[in-house]
């Protein structure tokens, strides 16, 4: 029996609360199967629909999720100078994630139903994926109240202002970033924000992350990461300080793997971001005018940097702001990688460069499936006439 | 003589030259990241589009078509420049904060669009009007922008601190946002945003 | 009529006449109040850095002391506290009456050849006991940041070691990162800092990348830097070490005693 079954029609169009019918809409559909049955003659149906699709995505999050939620308690402890065990990282990493996602849900959720009721749509699980997202691309140390602004801002204006889920030119998560990062930088850049420490750090450890670093080497790029710690294997791995959940190329690539697999990510794009960036990778080393600069890292460290992972796989790859078409897939993840090597290396007053290209490229992804299109038909007209 | 109240109210809000017409945005983000710089500049763009709109329409009947642009330009620039200096010898440092945009209010589309549009064909007293109506149109909406971005970019009014330092002590900071030219972009949208939806008004 | 050739002649030039009449008119009434004000304003920012008066980017309009309108007072300050003086690479002073000191833009210096350079100086005197004496020399400095080109002024105590204090008054970087320079914190860090090593040599001021460490020995020299703004502060860095070199000829020959401050 359904409790609100008689309480129903004063929801339903031309009741009393006619206007919170989205409201009882998400929660029928979310705890109850719908009363609405198919009348027509039968059809053959999967389950696949868009909130299986995000829970896909959200399924792909958990290794970065959790690798993250432990690398922060890890390198809370590591530049305390205090051993701890695996538990109590993972206990000191939630206490920091936590909050974050009960913030980011709190907020953005707040905001979904707000603008359903107001336009009277069904409240969508728009935010899901978006919301999962925003707090592993945080410096762990970011201020709840500055994430609350970003999701709200990546909410209302990246998404809202233009028509609401699905409708929007670039992805909300990253739209979020880039507010913080530009209005409060301070919070978001620099080499002290990407560590959650207890006041003191000791000599030993290094708070700089390793693009940081790439800013102003002193002597050989790789020599100069190794002598602070970062090797090739341990940028891999991703015990390093970053955002919470960019650290770890490992993590990043298990959920491409789910991606890929379940085809709800494009391995075009995954892969063609990663030849973009290695194609600009290996430019820049033959123009780099000595080992002493951030244009002589080699493109395996580019991979395993910042958010460069983690940025192909799970915001290059956003169905609604990315190229549609497939040839457009290829030139929208190459121009991504592209852009971001030529930020990170050629821009020094921006370390990371992940972020302003994906953006950038959002920004591009229309014209790029437009033109696609428009040759295809080209092609296709000459070979009708010929 | 009684000249039309819609002359005057219509260009304030719902053909509004910045936010229905979209025009003039160059200076709306330029000017716009403290208040006085856009209280100042919208004034600048009130005297130039009043008197120019006047003088034009004084001219209408004698100005040769064939030149008339060249004509209408060189009222708005002479007024432009007169509105520069008489800024540079009595307010130096606003002048000096609002540099070249002073000077490009000669390429503000709005000024000169008001007279073709308006000014050649109509009476002086009622395209006085209607300069007025669309510099304070302008100038209205360079006020709003101004207004917040300088509250979130800076916490201040006219310079005057007005968030109180137990807020900063609290963690808060400024939002550096504002103060960058795309502050006013996202303010203008926001305030468009607001307007259309209340008006209804759909872009064809 | 009304649209023949000669009509539209004859109209455009009445227009254009009457046009350059009022502009010139206009610019010759305004002339004289708008080079005063001009005047002010860079007289202004070197009082400030002279410690005349506190203007910071951060400060309260309402606790900023002087208001700017009165050009009357600033130039009166300006005339009664400071002596500009006018010096060539060599340190030499020169007597160019033409030259207004405030008003030399240290940009457009850089573009001349070196001889023809002119670095201009501003000695604030305050009477002592009835006599004159110096309490302050100031500089301008010059430079490139991250985005924009950096103008402020450096004063040095009469030691020519000390840095009484610093300014910025013309920047355009990250607000929020490095357009802290501009903010108080930032600035109050360079007073009592030293600019010459134990042996006399020119080490200037650098500006670190963290926070400082009160114990290194080279603290003396050091300040805070800005986090996430090390381009711009690496800017301040070089601006200030390039700015003292210039007038390190002019100081050199101070500190042996040998150099004039002849009025102007």
């Amino acid at each position: 029996m359904k409790p609100h079954g008689k309480m129903r029609s004063a929801f339903e169009k031309g009741g009393r609360f006619e206007r919170l019918w989205p409201l009882v809409d998400a929660a029928e559909t979310f705890f109850f199967r719908l009363p609405v049955r198919t009348a027509g003659g039968t059809h053959i149906r999967d389950a696949y629909d868009l909130k299986r699709m995000m829970m896909i995505v959200v399924v792909a999050l958990f290794p970065s999720m959790i690798f993250g939620t432990y690398n922060v308690g890890y390198q809370f402890y590591a530049s305390a100078g205090i051993p701890a065990d695996h538990l109590a990282c993972v206990l000191k990493g939630l206490t920091v994630v936590i909050p974050l996602y009960v913030v980011t849900f709190a907020v953005g959720g707040a905001w979904e139903v707000l603008f359903a009721l107001i336009r009277g749509e069904e409240i969508n699980e728009g935010f899901f994926v978006t919301g999962a997202l925003i707090p592993l691309i945080m410096p762990p140390t970011i201020p709840l109240w500055q994430l609350a602004l970003a999701v709200s801002f990546g909410v209302v204006l990246g998404k809202e202002l233009f028509g609401g889920t699905g409708m929007n030119i670039f992805n909300p998560a990253l739209v979020s970033r880039a507010f913080l990062f530009f209005a409060y930088p301070k919070s978001i850049s620099g080499a002290d924000v990407w560590t959650l420490t207890g006041g003191t750090v000791v000599d030993a450890y290094t708070m700089a992350t390793p693009l940081h670093l790439g800013i102003e080497p002193k002597g050989d790029i790789i020599a100069h990461l190794a002598g602070n710690g970062f090797d090739f294997w341990r940028m891999l791995w991703g015990l390093e300080p970053g955002s919470i959940g960019e650290t770890s190329a490992i993590a990043v690539l298990a959920g491409a793997f789910i991606l890929v697999v379940t085809g709800v990510g494009s391995w075009r794009i995954i892969v063609s971001v990663f030849a973009g960036g290695a194609a600009m990778a290996l430019l820049c080393n033959a123009f780099a005018p000595s080992p002493a600069s951030m244009l002589a890292l080699p493109a395996h460290y580019h991979f395993v940097a910042g958010g460069f992972a983690f940025g192909a796989v799970f915001m290059a790859t956003d169905p609604v702001s990315a190229a549609g078409t497939n040839a457009g897939k290829y030139v929208y993840g190459f121009l991504i990688g592209l852009l971001t090597v030529m930020v990170r290396t050629l821009n020094p007053a921006y370390p990371e460069g992940m972020m302003l290209a994906i953006l950038f490229m959002n920004l591009f992804a229309p014209l790029i499936d437009y033109t696609v299109v428009r040759l295809n038909m080209r092609r296709r007209g000459r070979r009708a006439a010929g | 003589m009684a000249v039309d109240k819609k002359i005057f109210l219509s260009p304030i809000n719902e053909n509004n030259p910045i936010t229905t017409q979209v025009l003039g945005i160059c200076s709306a983000l330029a000017v716009t990241s403290q208040l006085k710089p856009s209280i100042v500049m919208g004034l600048a763009v009130i005297a130039v589009m009043v008197f120019s709109n006047l003088i034009t329409s004084l001219m209408r009947e004698y100005i040769p078509q064939k030149v008339r642009i060249i004509v209408e330009m060189t009222v708005v620039a002479s007024l432009v420049i007169l509105v520069d200096q008489i800024l540079k010898a009595y307010a130096y440092q606003m002048s000096k904060q609002l540099s070249v945009f002073v000077g490009l209010i000669i390429t503000n589309c709005i000024v000169l669009g008001r007279i073709e549009a308006f000014s050649m064909g109509n009476r002086p007293v009622p395209s006085l009007v209607d300069g007025l109506g669309n510099g304070l149109g302008y100038a209205l909406i360079l006020f709003i922008v101004g207004f917040f971005r300088e509250l979130l970019g800076f916490g201040k009014i006219l310079g005057y601190q007005v968030l109180p330092e137990s807020l900063y002590a609290a963690g808060y900071e400024n939002n550096g946002l504002m103060v960058l030219a795309p502050g006013a972009f996202i303010i203008l949208s926001l305030i468009i945003w607001l307007q259309r939806t209340i008006s209804g008004y759909r872009e064809d | 009529m009304r649209q023949g050739n000669a009509y539209t002649l004859i109209f455009l030039a009445a227009v254009a006449l009457v046009a350059s009449l009022v502009l010139a008119l206009a610019a010759q009434m305004l002339k004289d109040r708008q080079n005063l004000l001009q005047q002010a304003d860079m007289k202004r920012n070197i009082l400030i850095a002279a410690g005349f008066m506190e203007c910071y980017a951060d400060a309260d309009e309402a606790k900023r002391e002087m208001d700017p309108g009165v050009c009357t007072d600033v130039h009166f300050y300006f005339e009664a506290h400071m002596r500009a003086l006018l010096l060539d690479h060599r340190g030499k002073i020169v007597d160019e009456p033409g030259t207004r000191p405030e008003l030399v833009d240290p940009a457009r210096e850089a573009d001349k050849p070196l001889e023809k350079r002119r670095y201009p100086v501003f000695l604030r005197i305050d009477p002592v006991k009835g006599k004159e004496k110096i309490s302050a020399y100031c500089i301008p400095i010059y430079g490139k940041g991250l985005w924009s080109s950096l103008y402020g002024y450096l004063a040095l105590e009469p030691d020519l070691n000390t840095v009484k204090g610093l300014t910025f008054h013309k920047q355009g970087e990250t607000p929020g990162l490095g357009a802290e320079i501009q903010s108080r914190w930032f600035q109050e860090g360079f007073k009592g800092k030293t600019i010459l090593d134990k042996k006399g040599r020119l080490v200037s001021i650098t500006v670190l990348k963290g926070k400082l460490d009160r114990s290194s020995p080279q603290a003396a020299h050091q300040v805070d830097g800005i986090s996430g703004a090390t381009l711009t502060t690496r800017g301040v860095t070089d601006l200030l070490m390039k700015s003292l070199m210039m007038y390190e000829p002019y100081f050199t020959m101070i500190r042996r005693g040998g150099a004039e401050h002849g009025r102007r």
